[in-house]
């Protein structure tokens, strides 16, 4: 037996103990550390190659050697088909999550306010009619909140809304409704129009069903040949398109002072349906807002004229109607900003 | 108003009707029924119960010892007085604490010895009569369950329905007028009162020879004065069925002249005043104003402080009472009072209103005169009242003599006439079919005269008392009031108008909305009032552009009667109540308007925020209309804070920071959403007095990059705050930004957007030491500005550090580069060529060296 010959004896069983003990775990990692062992540039056969430098017989060792390094490769390419199918059911073996360990609970949270979201669905919908939405200021002059919408001076229909007055020169009260805006509107564009204001309002009360800052939405609509029945028809569309085609509407007279004939409008308790409930004090009815046809002392405020033209308005209180959506209970939560309250509504209108 | 059903149903037929028909025509009519209540509720505690034995008081002659079976295994004993008790009697019985109508409590006691659990009640006690004198019988005992409440059994005495009147209604003020709306819906007429004695007052003569002098000094203030001297009355207490009237009506009984005073206020609608003679001197009333600093001490007892605008009436020598307001003590009715004068009068709405807003007295009466009463019945009112006086003494055998009317009445009521269009109601309502007969039906029974009329057109002529009724609108609405808004048919269709304009900034404010709440911010809603300590405690000083400057006059609470000028106090306070509930990673954000008053806005510096308001001041100022002096102005804010989370009690550990720079990038996340990526921010280091309540170190303004405009800010809060407001170590960081500058920013189009080029990049991470006052933006600016660096794409900064082994004066930067040439693949030596010439440049412009 040659020298080399016992090189290679050696070497092969090194080899079939380290082939033995991979194969005990052929994950794709040991593999690689496997053949850098035995074929890696600093591995066993380019060794041996070099050493093949001092022997003798260099032309049987090198076929020998070949020989072998022919059998390493041969079994590492084996072991690498092994390999991925041991992975592949490693991991189906290994990997079992639990699939009810919550969600993160902060992940992303974020939500709109309900009456954001009550505003998002009214606006698309009066935007589907064809309405355009309008903006209007919040701190505003008498003359836009009071007198163009025909609340004389020193009149007692004045009480009717708790004003807010601001220290100037100036007269200035907090808006006590958005129909300031149907003036700005109008003294704007010329008719026939149609468009609808959501905002912010403020009065000076506050107790369970009353808040110092709440939200309405206006709807006012100008034209020849509008009346009474197209506001019914509308308020009617919207108050099904809003909470269902099974809730009517009602209408009873009522007074403001820049509409005439006035209304209250109800809808059918979308709590009880109707029956009667706490909601709804035992009635079937909740009131919503009110509504009419726009007084021709307004018109006349913006010089249209009220001959030619007539039209509607109505102001329903955005944050009623996302109570009544949403079954919010009390109107004060709303504003109170506690997480556990605001962290229920989703980011889109539903 | 509280309306008594009783009361009505006697001015018009309403036996076919129950209580909420009843209420279901007034609500139809515009006069909405809040409330329908039962003047008495028995308690269930007043039982059915039958006297099984009635056997003399041992020790009382009048007394009458009972045992009474009520069901239970035991009977009760009760000691009765009435005279009519009697064994095998019905009874109803109060037990033991029962509260009674009048509010008497029963309790078990010891009369004369002898123990009585309880009490048989009788009619006045369960307020059917003013009947003392026996217990109320209950008949057919045999079939009734003993022990079962009586409320089953007896109905109550009266059912009262409050009436929620609109300001224009003042004519149903009154049960004549409300009587005379709901007889027009039924069609039914009205019935008329006859009274005993035939009275009728006269201008000329009188049984009595009293005399009296009537004076108006401003004929605007009162246009009819009328009074009538009563001589030989007696103050008396009135009869039950006066009593209940008012009582039922929400007044209290005093004593006969106050009551009829008041019953016929709640019958016409006509608030009257009665004096005491002898404390009128001259026999003079005039209606005059006031003194400045006048004193008058009113009938409840108060003293009112008048001034020279209070309108008054007077006598020879003194103020007796606030016209149209309230009486004065001085002149009222006292027990032994026997001649007095009744007054009642058309005082002018806007003066009472004036007065009584000035003096804040709002009565009974001020309410009515505000909304104007009838001046045509002002004689008919006195009449009633003084045929009542004498009807009722007559009874207790006094023989009442009056004067004749004295009256000034100089210019006479001139009747509004109204012309109707059919066709314009037709039009107006939506009702084709309506017809001129039925037109006319509605009107005639409100009690509008027909002129005149063609088979199109109708002239009415209106009633004193609807003086709200003042052109042809308002007659539409009375026809479709007595039609029923239910008769008008639903229209679905819409009329036609042009395409609209709506301002794009309305849909923004909806879409920024929507971003921040999908980075995981809630979005609140808070008032906006605030005290000026508020805003002091956030270290804003009165100096400061964010000091609160546009004052409520009539706030709720006194404390809070500024306008917020920046949402962030609201915010921080909603953070601090949700950490205080252990709520923390608390990321809110609200969309509102700050208000700012015009005058002091140039006294507030020169800061970023400071400028930009003064400008909005500015156009909006342009945009008012003329003469319109703006001295406020709304900016709209949206606003955020993101707290620190608390203790992790979370399964995972998912830290979520809130320092600057973790807020910056959430904020820049958010932001980006909503405009190209060639719409850039730009922080730029604020001055620590700018915004005062965030941490000097850690604050910033945002700006545009072209333009500078100003965006908004964003920064940690102040650590004396986080102190102050529970916050500890770990400070929030809020911003805020102006919706109207963001939308601007947000709507810039990119010139061109960037194509992905063909030829592959090559990247080189380079270290720089620099200086450490050296900002980020300086060097950004500097690595841009490069003069030489034709194949410099883009970089990325990915690394800022301070400290060993670097000395204390440095900080370092590493940046990775792309290089990229959009013709060919660079090699590598021009890829180092690039690499040399930024390096140099660097070193150049900022003094930075490769590390």
């Amino acid at each position: 037996m040659t020298e080399i010959d016992e090189l290679i004896l050696r070497i092969e069983s090194e080899f079939a103990t380290s082939l033995a003990e991979v194969k005990q775990d052929p994950m794709p990692a040991v593999i690689e550390s496997f053949r850098l062992r035995w074929l890696g540039r600093k591995g066993l056969l380019p060794k041996l190659f070099s050493d093949l430098k001092t022997t003798k017989d260099r032309a049987s060792a090198g076929k020998a050697i070949n020989l072998f390094k022919a059998r390493v490769e041969k079994e590492l390419a084996a072991l690498k088909q092994t390999s991925i199918k041991y992975a592949i059911d490693k991991s189906l073996e290994r990997r079992a999550v639990d699939v009810s360990l919550p969600a993160h609970p902060d992940t992303g949270m974020g939500s709109l306010h309900p009456v954001t979201l009550m505003r998002q669905i009214l606006l698309r919908e009066f935007r589907r009619l064809g309405f355009t939405v309008w903006d209007g200021p919040e701190l505003e002059s008498d003359f836009y909140n009071f007198t163009a919408l025909n609340f004389p001076d020193e009149h007692p229909s004045r009480d009717m809304q708790d004003t807010f007055f601001v220290k100037s020169a100036s007269k200035r009260v907090l808006r006590t409704h958005t129909s300031n805006i149907q003036i700005h509107a109008m003294l704007q564009d010329s008719p026939p129009l149609r468009l609808v204001a959501p905002g912010r309002v403020y009065r000076c009360d506050n107790d369970a069903t009353h808040s110092p800052m709440f939200h309405q939405i206006e709807c006012v609509a100008v034209g020849e040949g509008v009346h009474f029945g197209h506001l019914k028809g509308l308020v009617d569309t919207f108050v099904k398109a809003v909470f269902g085609p099974e809730i009517d509407t009602r209408f009873r007279p009522s007074f403001f002072p820049f509409v005439e004939p006035g209304a209250e409008v109800d809808l059918i308790c979308t709590i009880c349906r109707g029956k009667g409930c706490r909601v709804c004090k035992q009635t079937g009815w909740l009131e919503i807002g009110g509504c009419g046809m726009i007084h021709p002392n307004v018109f006349e405020q913006v010089n249209y004229d009220s001959e030619r033209y007539t039209g509607y308005a109505f102001g329903f209180g955005i944050d009623r109607m996302a109570m009544l959506a949403y079954g919010i209970p009390d109107l004060r939560v709303m504003f109170e900003g506690s997480q556990q309250f605001h962290r229920s509504f989703p980011i889109y209108a539903r | 108003m509280l309306v008594s059903k009783k009361w009505l149903s006697e001015l018009l037929d309403l036996s076919d009707l129950n209580d909420v028909q009843i209420a279901d025509y007034l609500t139809g009519l515009g006069l909405e029924v809040e409330k329908i209540a039962p003047t008495v509720e028995y308690p269930d505690s007043i039982i059915v119960g039958k006297v099984v034995s009635a056997t003399p008081h041992p020790d009382a002659d009048t007394l009458t010892l009972c045992q009474v079976d009520i069901g239970a295994v035991e009977l009760s004993q009760i000691v009765c007085g009435a005279p009519n008790v009697r064994s095998g009697m019905g009874v109803a019985l109060a037990t033991p604490g029962t509260v009674m109508p009048n509010g008497l409590k029963i309790k078990a006691s010891k009369i004369r010895g002898v123990a009585s659990k309880g009490m048989m009640c009788s009619e006045s006690e369960l307020q059917l009569s003013d009947d003392h004198d026996g217990i109320v019988e209950i008949k057919n005992i045999a079939s009734l369950r003993l022990g079962q409440p009586i409320r089953a059994l007896f109905s109550p005495p009266d059912v009262v329905f409050t009436l929620g009147l609109t300001p224009n209604r003042s004519d149903c003020l009154g049960y004549l007028g409300v009587a005379r709306d709901l007889a027009a819906k039924l069609g039914r007429p009205l019935r008329t009162k006859a009274s005993k004695t035939s009275w009728v007052l006269s201008a000329d003569t009188g049984e009595s020879e009293a005399k009296l002098t009537l004076g108006v000094e401003k004929a605007e203030d009162c246009p009819r004065f009328c009074a009538v001297i009563l001589n030989n009355v007696k103050v008396i207490a009135s009869p039950y069925w006066l009593r209940q009237r008012l009582e039922s009506s929400g007044l209290r009984s005093r004593n006969l002249l106050v009551d009829v005073s008041n019953y016929v206020m709640l019958e016409f609608g006509q608030p009257n005043h009665i004096y005491d003679c002898r404390d009128i001197s001259g026999n003079k009333l005039w209606v005059t104003r006031a003194d400045e600093n006048e004193k008058l001490i009113t009938i409840d007892g108060a003293t009112v402080s008048l001034g020279a605008e209070d309108m008054v009436i007077r006598d020879a020598k003194r103020c007796v009472g606030i016209a149209g307001v309230m009486g004065g003590e001085n002149s009222e009715v006292k027990d032994d009072t026997t001649d007095v004068i009744v007054e009642v009068a058309y005082f002018d709405p806007t003066a009472v209103r004036k007065t009584a807003r000035r003096l804040g007295i709002h009565t009974e009466a001020s309410h009515r005169f505000e909304r104007g009463v009838d001046i045509q019945q002002l004689p008919q009112a006195l009449e009633r009242i003084c045929t009542l006086v004498s009807d009722i003494l007559k009874e207790h055998n006094c023989e009442v003599k009056r004067s004749k009317c004295y009256e000034l009445y100089p210019q006479p009521f001139a009747p509004c006439r109204i012309g109707l269009r059919l066709e314009r109601v037709q039009s107006f309502l939506g009702l084709p079919q309506m017809s001129l007969a039925k037109c006319i039906k509605h009107l005639s029974g409100l009690g509008l005269r027909l002129l005149d009329q063609t088979d199109k057109r109708m002239l009415f002529e209106i009633p004193s008392w609807r003086g709200d009724l003042l052109r042809e609108v308002d007659l539409i609405e009375e026809i479709a009031r007595l039609e029923g808004y239910d008769a008008i048919p639903y229209t679905s269709e819409l009329i036609p108008v042009g395409a609209g304009r709506e301002a794009p900034q309305i849909a923004f404010e909806d879409e920024i909305k929507c971003a921040f709440a999908s980075s995981g911010f809630s979005e609140v809603m808070t008032y906006p009032f605030f005290s000026v300590d508020s805003f002091e405690s956030l270290r804003i000083s009165s100096d400061h552009v964010l000091f609160p400057r546009v004052e409520l006059s009539n706030p709720l609470q006194e404390s809070e009667r500024w306008l917020q000028s920046s949402l962030i106090p609201s915010l921080l306070k909603t953070v601090q109540k949700n950490r205080s509930h252990d709520l923390g990673n608390c990321r809110v954000f609200e969309s509102a308007r700050g208000f700012f008053s015009r005058e002091l806005l140039k006294e507030v510096g020169t800061s970023p925020l400071a400028k930009a308001i003064r400008q909005k001041q500015g156009s909006c100022q342009t945009k008012a209309k003329k003469g319109e002096e703006l001295d406020s102005v709304e900016v709209k804010w949206l606003g955020g804070v993101v707290d620190h989370k608390l203790s992790t009690k979370d399964w995972s550990s998912n830290e979520e920071q809130s320092d600057f720079h973790a807020v910056k990038s959430l904020v820049v996340a958010t932001l980006r959403r909503l405009a190209f990526s060639d719409a850039k921010l730009e922080f730029v280091a604020a001055d620590p007095s700018a915004l005062p309540f965030l941490h000097p170190g850690a604050a910033a303004w945002i700006q545009t990059c072209e333009e500078k405009t100003f965006l908004g800010w964003l920064g940690e809060l102040h650590p004396e705050l986080c102190h102050t407001l529970g916050f500890g170590d770990k400070p929030p960081t809020c911003f805020e930004f102006d919706l109207d500058a963001l939308y601007t920013w947000a709507s810039l189009r990119p010139a061109a957007v960037e194509l992905p080029p063909s030829y592959p990049f090559a990247a080189r991470d380079l270290a720089f030491t620099v200086d450490k006052a050296l900002s980020y933006a300086e060097f950004n600016q500097a690595v841009l500005a490069s003069p030489d660096s034709k194949y410099l794409r883009h970089f990325q900064l990915f690394d800022a550090y301070s400290g060993a082994p670097l000395a204390n004066h440095q900080k370092s930067f590493a940046i990775r580069c792309h290089f990229q040439s959009l013709e060919r693949t660079l090699n590598d030596r021009e890829v180092d060529r690039e690499v040399d010439r930024l390096v140099a440049h660097l070193e150049k412009a900022v003094k930075a060296t490769l590390r």
